[in-house]
């Protein structure tokens, strides 16, 4: 785009939403243009909407001009869904933060997708109510971010992901007229032809542009009971986890820690408990009065599965307070500042990169032990934890950016471990999405299920919604 | 802390965005200029002698060096450090306070 049609665009759009809501600051466009995985691009402007008109209005604007418009909330996610490319517009949500209506009695929330997953779960919570889904990211996270890679988190075993917890939508379509619709209902049960909301849910704005939501919610457990338990061999850990399905346990939260990490982890000082071997945490919701009859039940499960130094919380404060899930909290942290300390002799940016595969739980131990044999073989640091009960396991990595051979042999183990969720009948994403960054992931997966048309379908799809491929260009499909 | 050590201390930012629900600047304006981990992508830019347009200046001198921030990064960063050093370069280098103050009071405006 040329000088003067680029300073007749941003003129355009100071007129719909205000000079101070349209930013081509190059410094600006550069943090608007990142994400937490390392990747960065850079785009003509960010423009930040207040109301569904102005998103509606920016759309119309973006079709006549055949501009790209980029979704964005927090941008913490991790395959590249809400970076832009150049010549493109970054619309950021964060004005859009607003908590529109609570309903105890219909069960639902409406919340507009610039609300941080957390600022939703404090206001819920003063009404006794939370909402589930809890990303790591959960304090910068945002709604819209969550609808558009269809988050999951730590209590996805019990809860699931956004999809399951998406009651309604408005949207803007990229059409003409920048269409306003509304999809969905305000009840639990709801038949409204084609599910088009769950169709949005994890498009990763590729299909139409999320401008309020309507969520479900549900009480806040009244108590949990914890255990943490170790493990010297993988198989008696996932054995722990059949036992737990095997005597009808739902639980609330199920989390695992290979060895190495736990190792990692309490030598980073990011744990009070100390123990060897792989960590099994096991959160389960019941009633107070039942708290000791369910401890008991999970101890002698971990117990006739070889668990040693078991912890045991029965409410849910104690599990803070002996800090049952310090090793699972603090993996990440202390991964980050191994690589932090590996980036003193590098010669770049270093780039801690998380993986989002599931197999089925039954296969945990096999998953577990070929990522660790193919990350060894490929002289790949690693770190490996995830969610026991759903299967989702997080190899985390990092990379030097200014070393091309560190950045492509990371490359090349992304490929391995996608193939081998692929191969154990898993998926090669749970709940960070597909992005610019898993698109031959998502191919190989369809093709290994014997799904390769979908591909095509959703191309078809992708252009029924967005005609002239403006929203999100060139992630998913 | 001179400008090598900025630079490889700002490397050290994922990005992740945890030190944001903490940081008073940015709970009032929501501009990802006013959290921290803009700030470190300001202070980066400082120190690599990077062009120091207005949203820098406004991003580094509307910091209040209360230091929340630095409980949250995971590699623990210490943004309010990096801020002072940065403005100790910005006033070093020559750059005007005169026309950093002006942005801060455009940016409170």
């Amino acid at each position: 785009m040329d000088e003067a049609s680029r300073r007749k665009l941003l003129k355009r759009l100071r007129k719909i939403l205000g000079s101070e809501n349209v930013l081509d600051d190059e410094y600006i466009v550069s943090i608007y243009s990142r994400n937490a995985a390392g990747m960065s691009s850079n785009a003509l402007a960010v423009v930040f909407p207040s109301s569904v008109e102005q998103v509606s209005s920016i759309v119309r604007l973006a079709y006549n001009e055949n501009i790209s418009l980029y979704p964005q909330g927090s941008a913490t996610e991790l395959t590249g869904s809400s970076i832009p490319s150049e010549g493109g517009l970054v619309v950021s949500f964060q004005n859009m933060n607003r908590i529109k209506e609570t309903s105890v009695v219909d069960g639902y929330v409406v919340a507009e997708p610039g609300v941080i997953l957390r600022e939703l779960d404090s206001h819920l919570s003063q009404h006794g109510y939370m909402f589930p889904v809890d990303p790591a990211s959960i304090r910068a996270a945002t709604v819209g971010g969550a609808v558009n890679t269809g988050a999951g988190g730590m209590r996805g075993a019990k809860y699931g992901t956004m999809r399951e917890w998406v009651m309604g939508l408005q949207v803007v379509l990229p059409d003409e007229e920048g269409t306003v619709m509304r999809i969905g209902c305000r009840t639990a049960k709801c038949r409204q032809g084609y599910d088009l909301v769950r169709l949005i849910v994890g498009s990763e704005g590729t299909l139409a542009l999320v401008t309020e939501t309507t969520l479900r919610i549900t009480p806040i457990p009244e108590n949990t009971v914890t255990l943490l338990g170790f493990y010297e061999e993988l198989e008696d850990l996932v054995n722990t986890v059949v036992g737990v399905k095997e005597n009808r346990l739902s639980p609330y939260i199920m989390e695992f820690i290979d060895a190495e990490t736990v190792d990692i982890t309490i030598k980073a000082g990011g744990s009070r408990i100390k123990g060897e071997g792989h960590a099994l945490i096991v959160s389960l919701d019941v009633p107070p009065e039942a708290s000791s009859r369910y401890a008991g039940i999970l101890r002698s499960i971990m117990e006739s599965n070889n668990a040693s130094q078991i912890h045991v919380a029965e409410n849910t404060d104690q599990a803070e307070k002996l800090g049952l899930f310090d090793i699972r909290r603090g993996f990440h942290p202390a991964t980050v500042k191994l690589a932090a300390e590996a980036s003193r002799h590098s010669k770049g940016r270093i780039l801690v990169y998380v993986e989002d595969i599931a197999v089925p739980p039954s296969r945990l131990a096999e998953a577990i032990r070929r990522i660790r044999r193919t990350s060894d073989e490929m002289n790949i640091p690693l770190s490996l934890a995830g969610h026991a009960g759903d299967g989702n396991i997080h190899p985390v990595t990092w990379f030097d950016t200014g070393d091309p051979e560190s950045k492509e042999r990371v490359e090349r183990w992304v490929g391995e471990i996608m193939r081998i969720a692929v191969e154990l009948g898993g998926t090669v994403s749970s709940e960070h999405g597909i992005g610019s960054s898993k698109k031959e992931g998502l191919r190989m997966e369809l093709e290994a299920i014997g799904g390769l048309k979908a591909l095509e379908l959703m191309r078809r799809i992708k252009e029924i919604f967005d005609p002239k491929g403006i929203l999100n260009p060139g992630k998913v499909v | 802390m001179d400008a090598d050590d900025l630079v490889r201390i700002t490397r050290m930012c994922g990005f992740c965005g945890f030190c944001e629900h903490v940081c008073p600047t940015y709970s009032i304006v929501r501009r990802r200029h006013y959290s921290p981990r803009g700030r470190v992508a300001a202070v980066e830019r400082v120190a690599r002698g990077g062009s120091t347009t207005k949203a820098v200046l406004e991003s580094l001198y509307t910091c209040l060096l209360c230091h929340a921030c630095l409980y949250e990064c995971p590699t623990g960063i210490d943004v309010a450090e990096l801020v002072r050093d940065a403005r100790a370069l910005l006033r070093g280098g020559g750059a005007e306070q005169h026309d950093a103050g002006k942005a801060v009071a455009q940016a409170l405006k």
